[in-house]
């Protein structure tokens, strides 16, 4: 801990002290202070106070991620990880907070994905990464799709990156937690699908033709990554690219589009964080890249970070109603 | 044959212009319920042919195209139809404002004016795009202000502040204290900054345009409402057909019969007091901004008048004072105050004010090597759209919350 205090300036700890009060301001924004029924493996989870203290440690853990990540990762590229670091923030801080996914079991899922994820980057501790896994499947067995999937391809790309056979031993052990713990909810009850119709397919599409610069912005970035990768790595970042197809085609088929969406910036954010921050050469370059390729056409940067956050808070987790009129007479 | 060549400035002016129009047009269709609610549709039915009376204007140029088109207006449709054709022409001026703006300024002042006109159109066009205000009176307002504004900036037929004074008012009295402030404080600064010709030429619109503005603010106040029961009847049929469902019984009775509405709305004083000082913390780190800029452009100056002038600029928005004290719809005073601010800045700018464009840029850098700079962009889109009484949505969630947790307050 003291040496992770050590390697964060002036600067990162102001970054993280506004970032939390934005945190908080997202906290009164999209917080509906309702816990709605949904499934989950223990009675303790349907529990509003208990829904609060998660909710309350995935934020701790986000924020210990987000220090984490800006400890490692190189001075010059610390610019660059604020930005991501804020991207990632305008979809974690408010994807847990509106009833439909407030005590959800995703909130589990990627409270313990996101910690697995900082001992990754950390590369200590990296076993617990299996028993976690077990655990994160058994709390919220639908989450191998998403969750399970982020670890195991950082573990892959690990693997090809470095060349290390601990890394593949990992990954499959990872991925037969997983499979573990889904097996041990079947066999304990049986899966229920948590499935939230938080906002309608013609919303979903016109959401996504709103998103689609980022379609092509993000085209761009995996382009340029695979031109500068060598043979090995190459594949390592093809499990990472297709590490998100599980989550989107369970989602699309289930008609949570809401998820469908969140989480491919969930899951592709936090992997180049993560990547970044291990001082991946590749991925931290290609970033400065695209950063400067924005920062030249766009006047003002910031607005890809608050264009999405229009659309998730005046639409998505907004306060928008058709105002019902009343006959006023006499 | 003859190809302008785009200097730098103009394509980063395009590149934001495009930007701008693609964001703004994000926040629209967040925003926007296809609804005019009854307040608005109701104004609609205030017309001149009963009387000179208050917030008649844009009833009166209603009934007018009702009489001249071939189309029958008096229906919700046709209002909805009007409502979004106003509030079209209100964004595309918003737009050729932005324009003007980075147009006028110098290129070393560019960014600072970008972030102030991006700010001006995260909080206008969410909030007149979303239903609690679409086509509210107050856009009318605004492009009066800012046609001032730019009167003053151009300074060609700066006489025509009069007349427009007067339409101000005549749209909604409360145009006296909301965005009546924009051109007295350009009209003072101008006169503050000119030669003794141009002081004779700016005094006297001045005088005028206040004179002006007061009288018939104090005669929709007190005096236009005399015969109002005698046309009341006919005034409500109409505004029935023009709504939604049903019309907006208070401001018929306060607008045609004068009933007193200071005794109902008084209750309604308590929502403000929760709400307004929360508001105040969400927006420190900008009111920070403003007195670190405002203090600085009174510190950099030496003699009395220039303090005296921007000291003017300062306060100009305390116009809203009796707005804030009496009344009760402090989201739109708020979005006043702000619109205010950011017009005159950026007015300013375009008259290319040394010290002002000094100021801005010194306080741009200030904040842009700040590692939280950029989050102070997202902040205001949590907090839109504006309301009235009820600042915003999240203020009203988060106002009920606290009542119903500690105060104990509202009786309603």
């Amino acid at each position: 801990m003291k040496k992770l205090i050590k390697k964060i300036n002036k600067k990162d700890v102001s970054f993280i002290f506004a970032l939390a009060l934005f945190a908080a301001l997202a906290i009164i924004r999209c917080f509906d202070y309702t816990l709605a029924y949904h499934v989950t493996i223990f009675s303790i989870m349907q529990n509003y106070k208990f829904a609060i203290l998660v909710t309350l440690g995935y934020f701790v853990v986000l924020f210990f991620m987000y220090l984490t990540c800006i400890a490692y990762c190189d001075e010059k590229q610390k610019r660059n990880l604020h930005y991501l670091i804020a991207f990632l923030s305008i979809f974690s801080f408010t994807m847990f907070l509106p009833a439909a996914y407030f005590g959800t079991t995703d909130v589990y899922a990627w409270l313990l994905a996101f910690f697995m994820g900082t001992l990754l980057v950390m590369e200590k501790g990296e076993w617990m990464t299996i028993p976690l896994s077990v655990v994160l499947t058994i709390l919220s067995p639908t989450s191998i799709f998403i969750c399970s999937c982020l670890i195991i391809v950082i573990l892959l790309y690990k693997f090809f990156a470095k060349n290390d056979k601990k890394y593949l031993i990992y990954a499959l052990l990872n991925g037969i937690a997983s499979v573990l713990g889904v097996l041990v909810v079947i066999v304990h009850s049986s899966i229920e699908i948590d499935i939230q119709n938080h906002i309608s397919f013609k919303q979903f599409l016109v959401v996504l033709v709103m998103l689609s610069p980022y379609l092509y912005i993000a085209l761009s970035f995996f382009a340029g990554v695979f031109k500068r990768l060598n043979d090995r790595k190459t594949k390592g970042f093809l499990f990472v690219i297709l590490g998100v197809i599980p989550s989107v085609v369970i989602n699309l088929n289930i008609k949570d589009y809401t998820r469908a969406l969140y989480y491919v910036f969930f899951y592709f954010i936090s992997i180049i964080m993560f990547l970044v921050a291990m001082k991946d050469e590749d991925v931290s370059t290609e970033l400065e890249v695209t950063k400067n390729k924005l920062t030249d056409y766009l006047p003002i940067p910031a607005i890809l970070i608050a264009y999405p956050l229009v659309i998730i808070t005046i639409w998505i987790s907004g306060f928008q109603f058709l105002l019902e009129e009343t006959l006023l007479g006499s | 044959m003859f190809r302008k060549e785009l200097t730098l400035k103009d394509k980063e002016i395009y590149r934001y212009m495009l930007m701008m129009i693609v964001f703004g047009f994000v926040i629209f269709v967040c925003c926007y319920q296809n609804i005019v609610r009854s307040y608005n549709s109701t104004m609609l039915a205030l017309s001149y042919e009963y009387g000179f009376t208050s917030r008649a204007l844009l009833g009166t140029i209603y009934h007018v195209l009702d009489a001249i088109l071939p189309v029958d207006m008096m229906n919700y449709s046709m209002t909805l139809l009007f409502a979004q054709i106003c509030t079209g022409v209100f964004f595309l001026f918003l737009y050729l404002f932005a324009f003007l703006c980075l147009k006028n300024c110098k290129e070393e002042y560019l960014k600072p004016c970008e972030y102030l006109i991006m700010f001006f159109m995260i909080y206008t066009i969410s909030t007149f795009s979303a239903g609690y205000n679409f086509f509210r009176v107050d856009l009318f307002m605004i492009i009066v202000g800012m046609l001032c504004a730019l009167i003053l900036v151009y300074g060609k037929a700066e006489w025509l502040i009069i007349p427009l004074s007067a339409i101000g008012v005549m749209f909604h009295q409360g145009y006296v204290f909301m965005y009546f402030n924009i051109a007295l404080v350009m009209l003072a600064y101008k006169f503050l900054s000119a030669d003794k010709k141009g002081k004779w030429k700016y005094g006297t619109i001045f005088i005028l345009s206040f004179l002006i503005g007061s009288a018939l603010f104090l005669w929709f106040e007190f005096f236009s409402r005399s015969n109002g029961a005698a046309v009341y009847d006919e005034i409500k049929r109409e505004a029935y057909l023009l709504s939604y469902n049903g019309y907006h019984i208070t401001l018929l009775q306060h607008e045609v019969l004068g009933v007193d509405l200071s005794q109902a709305e008084a209750e309604l004083h308590k929502i403000n007091i929760v709400q307004l000082p929360i508001f105040t913390l969400f927006c420190m780190p900008y009111l920070v901004i403003f007195g670190k800029f405002f203090s600085g452009l009174i510190k950099s100056v030496k003699t009395k008048v220039e303090k005296f002038k921007y000291i003017i600029v300062a306060i100009g928005s305390f116009t809203m004072l009796p707005d804030f004290i009496l009344k009760i719809d402090y989201g739109r005073w708020v979005l006043a105050v702000m619109v205010y601010y950011i017009v005159v800045i950026l007015a300013l700018v375009m008259l290319h004010d040394k010290n002002v464009e000094v100021q801005l840029s010194n306080v741009y850098s200030w904040i842009s090597k700040k590692s939280w700079g950029f989050l102070l962009v997202l902040i205001p889109i949590f907090l839109v759209p504006l309301w009235d009484i009820d600042i915003n949505g999240i203020l009203q969630d988060f106002g009920n919350r606290l009542d119903s947790w500690f105060f104990h307050w509202y009786n309603f």
